[in-house]
């Protein structure tokens, strides 16, 4: 099994079938936006942050329900953030059968892990 | 001293045969997806002395679905007959593409000037020429792939990649998840996006309560039921919605904390090889 050392995931480069699987990072999950954005790692665009304004403005105008999700999340939680330096395993348009890397982006890399316990 | 070979006759080929020059070249391209495959070039081709010769070569495709070529030089004379086969690997019917064609020149400096037989093949489908139509590769019905995905890191989404050269159909899509204390029900939402853009939503028909332990599924032509044991939470997502490469299919979690996990999904598509 292997982990991708930009997001932490963990996958296997074979499926079940004997196929090859690719992985992506995901995009940034709310929380992580969140917390990019208080640490000074991330900038929205003056676009990106015009919504999150009036998202802001809404939830303090009419309070969501205690439990239920803020304007502000929702808004955040639609935009796509993808993560820095993030791995793409799949294959770039184009390459060439002989292309050493044929990858989109490496990333930070992978490592071997032991899979998990069942 | 004497040629051996006899003179050469007047050959006059008959039906669909093909001339060729001393500069044709008969090439084979695969696309394929599945490991482990071999398939098999063959074939028969008269000569200009009228003697029928076979010819039997093999290529092991690439299994990221990009072009794989073998070429055969070929002297004066006629194409009767051309086939590819599958002779090792079980490719399901849609992983694997093959196309033959005449051109001149060879590898990178092949130039193609008529391809005359193409469609997906398996161990129980040949291409074969003369019979078998140009058919493009998404003409079929495609292939059935269950499909273990990335397990994403505590806190974070579940985001699935279209390969490739590869264009799907998501028939059904299950992940189990693992909620911490945080307060707050988790609600999922399944989503399509090109690479960048969003292009649909599918709500999970439950929300997900703190510190529980569950999984959650969405199908096509799944029916809106309560969540049973707290086991599942199914929602719908709609048939003929096709991506292509480079599509995602994401989770989006309202209220997921950072101690959420989420496990691998496991998805099947019906997958289609466009070439990369």
């Amino acid at each position: 099994m292997l982990e991708c050392l930009t997001c932490h995931g963990t996958y296997e480069k074979t499926n079940p079938d004997g196929t090859e699987y690719y992985h992506a990072c995901p995009p940034l999950a709310v929380h992580e936006i969140k917390a990019a954005i208080a640490a000074g790692t991330l900038q929205l665009t003056p676009a990106q942050q015009a919504i999150v304004d009036r998202a802001k403005a809404l939830d303090l105008t009419a309070p969501p329900a205690a439990g239920t999700i803020t304007n502000e999340d929702r808004a955040l939680g639609f935009l796509v953030i993808e993560r820095p330096n993030k791995r793409d395993e799949n294959i770039r348009p184009g390459a060439r059968a002989d292309d050493t890397d044929k990858t989109k982006a490496a990333g930070a890399g992978i490592k071997t892990v032991p899979p998990p316990a069942k | 001293m004497p040629d051996a070979s006899p003179p050469p006759i007047e050959v006059r080929a008959v039906g669909n045969a093909r001339y060729l020059d001393n500069d044709s070249v008969l090439r084979l391209t695969v696309f394929n997806a599945a490991a482990g495959v071999t398939v098999r070039l063959s074939g028969r081709r008269l000569d200009l002395f009228g003697r029928t010769i076979p010819f039997v070569h093999r290529l092991v495709p690439a299994t990221n679905r990009t072009a794989s070529t073998f070429d055969l030089e070929l002297d004066e004379g006629w194409l009767l007959g051309a086939e590819a086969t599958i002779t090792a690997g079980t490719p399901q019917d849609g992983q694997t593409y093959a196309v033959l064609s005449i051109g001149v020149g060879r590898a990178a400096g092949f130039e193609e000037l008529e391809t005359f037989a193409a469609d997906t093949i398996s161990a129980a489908r040949r291409l074969s020429w003369p019979g078998t139509l140009n058919r493009g590769p998404l003409d079929g019905r495609g292939a059935l792939r269950s499909i273990t995905g990335t397990s994403p890191a505590a806190g974070a989404e579940i985001s699935e990649t279209v390969p490739t050269g590869a264009r799907w159909e998501l028939i059904a899509f299950r992940t189990p998840i693992v909620t911490n204390a945080t307060a707050g029900n988790r609600t999922a939402v399944l989503f399509y996006d090109d690479g960048v853009n969003r292009l649909a939503s599918f709500p999970a028909m439950a929300v997900i309560a703190p510190s529980t332990n569950s999984a959650i599924e969405w199908a096509q032509g799944s029916t809106a039921i309560a969540t049973i044991n707290g086991q599942n939470a199914p929602g719908l997502i709609p048939p003929l919605f096709t991506l292509p490469a480079a599509a995602r299919i994401r989770t989006a979690t309202a209220n997921l904390a950072a101690g959420d996990q989420y496990g691998a999904p496991q998805y099947l598509v019906r997958e289609w090889i466009e070439g990369a």
